[in-house]
């Protein structure tokens, strides 16, 4: 039997046996999906990040309590709520088991915060050696469940791979959440969940960003400033490895001039904001434009400093999954938005645009139908969570409907 | 030049005129390999500006070790290919594969018996060895360690191997050594931590007297740091337990095979005359000043048959002195501080690719 460290209501290790008592005991606690409470408690929570010290050095804690805030998760629900078949009740789904990723430490409030709006309860299985952030976030929310009564509802947990654990709670599991790649998602979706409980898994993704050169160079310098201010918060953050983090950048014009303009500027936003990867990634960044080079998959490449290297390549070459993040930006220069289209996989899933009308980008929506790209937004927006995700419309699948025929 | 370099005394050509003098020889192996190895000519097309002349060895193109891990650099047909060196012995992901022509193979063996010679003498000295004949199975797919092996037995002669193919002592072939050996001086080489952990270790306490050999040994401290041995230690406790007073570590790697920086009395590593180093800042990447630590680049004149005669490694290292080594060495003095921290960035995954069900 394996040890089990708990999170709730304060950190120790359990049993898993214990874990199991504990997960039975969670059964019939559901709750009505999107209350004022739940709202008013996640505003709470959004209060608690936005002040937090921690947050001026890790930006990723200030977008997570902007997006908890009461005015954002109201939205969210009001929309929800009106979309709602007629002669229909909302519940939650029942038990939430949510397995976030390693590397992106705020993911894992967003799953459990949208399944705890939908009124489940939830199990979240933490990583190993949870981050600084992770830990805050972690202790924070728990303090607040506690101060509201809802601790006994949410089970925050780690425990090593190397067992059943998994396979037990997803037998107790209505929904399952896998964040994490494919060989997560592949592992893990084999385990059965109660048999009408669903499993969503979140693969392996990368995304990619369109600048229109005539917008770029009739911008102000204000704007200009603001564009790479942007650019620097996608591409940056988590250094380049969340899913939503560009990895090509789509040029839409031919001046090399432009271009350079663009990334110079980017390299010296990276030089103020202080990006320094250890020299271990730089050398795997200058390697690996050795190597694309060598084999003739990239046309040019550029080390504009430690935290930006470019690499220019033909639309037709497919570095996505080889890149090795920390600053590695492909830039790939093309005539029209359509071209882009036919280059789009299923694996793609943030596409940030800089510089283009509403029709334009709708045909361009409508050139990737049935092949890939979830998510169409505008620069600076590429690592926001949304209900709406990896094409899943996830309240819907956080909740089920009651059907109710009063009259025969 | 690079006959020329090797035909002078080591270590007696003042710096910048070394510096002239591998110019010219680099920028000549630069056009060579930008005409005769298309990845090559496409890397200094698309991150060098397509210059193949330079004012400065400073200046000049360098690739980034790992590369010859990740794809097959050569500057002649695979007809012309007599050895594949690698850098593990297996075809397995992550090895560097090296390809030798004859004629890089003569360099490499002339520069070493250059080097050699001048810590062991003009004549061959009785060869004992800290490794097992089984290294070197595979003639034409050889192993660093392997290659390293044969190519220094070229050195000494009426070899014994002090192994056995377990890597077990073998103990009667080294008391045989030992009695042909009538106490005359003689060679040893082998690995810095297969001397350690199966000589030092295995045949302490039998009366071996090494105070009559030469040990020469290569292979980084990092294993042995984890065993607590740094240079200093491994030398004394040498001394203490088995009278070895002549000890010279050499640094060197497969991409360069050839170009071995011997040890001085005083324990800095020089560079031979066909061989320079250049120590980079890991901010700025340009050339540090002297006692300023970075990362290590290597030039070289021996690598022919493919573009590694200028090299980025993944090691640090300062240069203590110029001009002024010990013995009156000429050219730089470097001393080795580590490698860098390997760090792999996070991808989502946190579980071990799915073998498991």
């Amino acid at each position: 039997m394996t040890d089990v460290v708990i999170f709730s209501p304060t950190k120790s290790v359990i049993s898993e046996e214990e874990l199991y008592n504990q997960i039975e005991a969670l059964k019939f606690s559901g709750r009505e999906p999107l209350s004022v409470s739940m709202i008013d408690f996640l505003d709470i929570l959004s209060k608690k990040f936005l002040r937090s010290p921690l947050a001026r050095r890790n930006p990723q804690i200030t977008a997570l309590g902007f997006w908890l805030r009461k005015s954002a998760t109201k939205k969210i629900s009001n929309e929800f709520l009106a979309r709602q078949p007629e002669n229909t009740i909302l519940t939650p789904r029942g038990i939430a088991f949510h397995l976030p990723p390693a590397n992106v430490d705020t993911l894992f409030v967003y799953s459990w915060a949208l399944a705890f709006l939908s009124g489940n309860m939830n199990i979240v299985r933490l990583p190993a050696k949870p981050s600084e952030v992770a830990q805050y976030l972690i202790e924070t929310i728990i303090e607040a469940l506690v101060e509201f009564g809802d601790d006994n509802r949410h089970i925050f947990c780690s425990y090593d791979y190397d067992n059943d654990i998994n396979a037990s709670i997803s037998r107790h599991s209505d929904l399952r959440m896998i964040w994490g790649g494919d060989d997560k998602v592949n592992m893990l979706s084999k385990l059965p969940l109660r048999p009408d409980g669903l499993s969503l898994g979140f693969p392996d993704r990368y995304s990619y960003s369109i600048i229109s050169e005539n917008a770029y160079s009739e911008c102000s310098d204000k704007e200009q400033n603001a564009l790479v201010e942007n650019f620097y918060n996608d591409l940056f953050w988590f250094d380049q490895m969340g899913c939503g983090s560009p990895r090509i950048l789509y040029w839409l014009g031919d001046d090399d001039g432009a271009i350079t303009d663009f990334t110079q500027k980017l390299s010296a936003k990276a030089l103020l904001k202080g990006y320094e990867p250890g020299t271990s990634v730089v050398i795997n960044k200058f390697t690996f434009m050795n190597e694309m080079l060598a084999k003739n998959m990239a046309l040019s490449g550029t080390a504009h400093s430690n935290a930006l290297h470019t690499l220019e390549a033909n639309i037709e070459i497919d570095l996505r999954n080889i890149a090795p993040g920390g600053g590695m930006l492909t830039i790939v220069k093309v005539f029209s938005l359509n071209e882009i289209g036919k280059y789009t996989q299923r694996k793609d899933q943030t596409i940030t645009h800089f510089g283009f009308s509403k029709n334009e980008l709708t045909s361009f929506a409508q050139s990737i139908i049935s092949r890939g790209g979830y998510r169409i937004v505008p620069v600076g927006q590429a690592l926001n969570f949304g209900p709406i995700w990896d094409g899943l419309d996830l309240l819907t699948d956080m909740t089920r409907k009651i059907v109710l025929i009063s009259r025969p | 030049m690079f006959n020329e370099l090797l035909a002078a005394t080591p270590y007696s050509i003042r710096q910048s005129e070394k510096e002239r003098k591998l110019l010219s020889g680099l920028n000549a192996l630069t056009a060579h390999h930008y005409q005769h190895c298309e990845a090559y000519q496409n890397i200094i097309k698309g991150l060098w500006d397509d210059k193949t002349t330079y004012q400065c060895i400073e200046d000049i193109p360098y690739l980034p070790v790992s590369l010859f891990k990740l794809h097959q650099l050569q500057s002649v047909p695979d007809e012309d290919i007599s050895i594949t060196i690698t850098s593990s012995g297996t075809t397995g992901q992550n090895v560097s594969k090296i390809l030798v022509d004859k004629e890089t193979s003569s360099r490499q063996q002339k520069a070493l018996a250059s080097s050699l010679k001048h810590v062991l003498g003009p004549k061959r000295l009785p060869m004992l060895i800290i490794d097992t004949a089984e290294v070197f199975k595979n003639p034409a797919m050889m192993s660093a360690r392997g290659a390293g092996v044969l190519g220094m037995m070229r050195y000494g002669r009426d070899h014994c191997f002090s192994l056995k193919a377990d890597l077990s002592p073998d103990f009667d072939a080294v008391e045989e050594f030992f009695k042909k050996l009538d106490g005359k001086p003689f060679f040893i080489f082998g690995f810095t931590f297969m001397v350690w952990l199966n000589f030092y270790e295995k045949f302490l306490g039998r009366g071996y007297d090494l105070s009559q050999g030469i040990l020469i040994h290569s292979g980084g401290w990092k294993k042995m740091i984890e065993q607590s041995v740094d240079n200093l230690v491994f030398r004394q406790k040498f001394q203490e337990q088995y009278g070895l007073q002549k000890v010279y570590n050499f640094y060197g790697m497969v991409e360069q095979i050839g170009s071995i920086f011997l040890e001085g009395e005083d324990g800095f590593l020089y560079p031979p005359n066909f061989t320079d180093v250049v120590i980079r800042n890991p901010t700025t990447w340009e050339p540090c000043k002297l006692g300023e630590e970075g990362l290590i680049q290597v030039v070289s004149l021996i690598p022919k048959s493919y573009p590694g005669h200028s090299l980025l490694t993944e090691d640090i290292g300062v240069i203590e002195k110029i001009n002024n080594g010990v013995d009156g060495r000429m050219g730089k003095a470097l001393r080795i501080l580590g490698r860098i921290k390997k760090a792999e960035l996070r991808g989502c995954s946190d579980v071990i690719a799915a073998s498991t069900p």
